[in-house]
């Protein structure tokens, strides 16, 4: 189990940014298609923020890579 | 609209996974340019889509009466009633049909689309988590605003109804529109 100072993007190398920022938009996506498919309020009131700010965690995350490879 | 958002999700997770399985993506100018569209710009593109679709349907009838307590309001829009304001709108096509919950409970002021969002939160938070008891009313007094943002340029509102009398009370306020059209929603209950 990786620390949490290991998870900063600066301390890992592109490779490990685009497998783990790659696998939390998967995640997010999944979860913001389930929110499309149930339109159940109170799923749609967590899943939503929640699904949207794992993508962007993983953009994040893939964006860093990416702009360090240029 | 549905449909090709899951579509689009389930092709675009199986794009992420093929760039993610590709060693060395960003080593090379084509391995950049994949992940670019790929990893970068594709799932903005889905994000967006999805919130413009969530947030659509989150104006809709149908998602406002999903809560129980909000079903006999849904129903009285149908209501065989020609004073209740919610019948009246509705079943003259006065408002948008598919949003009319939305387009008479949303402020037309300064974040008022915003502030009906967090409203919506406090009616989850209220639903599954209780601390209300008894009958359902607003947060706060109806606005005059919201009336007059269809009505207050209106000819059956400036010449009719008896209106000419206090256009400035109504205009400041000062007079709420509900203290004559008294009867917002009809419910069949209330005459058994």
């Amino acid at each position: 189990m990786p620390s949490l100072s290991a998870l900063m993007p600066w301390r890992q190398t592109d490779e490990q940014l685009i497998r783990r920022g790659s696998i939390l938009e998967i995640v997010g996506i999944v979860l913001l298609a389930i929110t499309v498919l149930v339109h159940n309020p109170l799923l749609m009131v967590i899943l939503l923020p929640l699904g949207a700010l794992v993508v962007l965690l993983g953009w994040v995350a893939w964006a860093w890579a990416f702009m360090r490879s240029l | 609209m549905a449909f090709l958002l899951i579509a689009a999700a389930i092709v675009l997770v199986v794009l992420i996974l093929i760039v993610r399985r590709a060693s060395g993506t960003l080593a090379t100018r084509q391995g950049k340019v994949l992940a670019l569209v790929v990893l970068g710009l594709l799932p903005m593109i889905w994000l967006g889509g999805t919130m413009k679709y969530t947030d659509a349907a989150m104006k809709k009838v149908d998602f406002c009466v999903r809560c129980h307590s909000m079903v006999p309001y849904g129903e009285s829009l149908h209501a065989d009633d020609d004073w209740a304001l919610s019948a009246v709108h509705f079943q003259n096509n006065l408002v948008d049909r598919e949003k009319a919950c939305y387009v008479c409970h949303t402020s037309y002021v300064a974040f008022g689309g915003l502030k009906a969002k967090l409203r919506g939160l406090r009616h989850v938070q209220a639903h599954y988590l209780g601390g209300h008891e008894g009958e359902i009313e607003l947060y706060e007094p109806y606005i005059n605003t919201d009336c007059l943002h269809c009505h207050g340029v209106a000819r059956s509102f400036l010449e009719g109804g008896g209106h000419q009398g206090f256009m400035d009370e109504l205009r400041s306020g000062e007079t709420s529109c509900l203290e004559c059209h008294d009867e917002a929603h009809y419910f069949e209950d209330e005459d058994a």
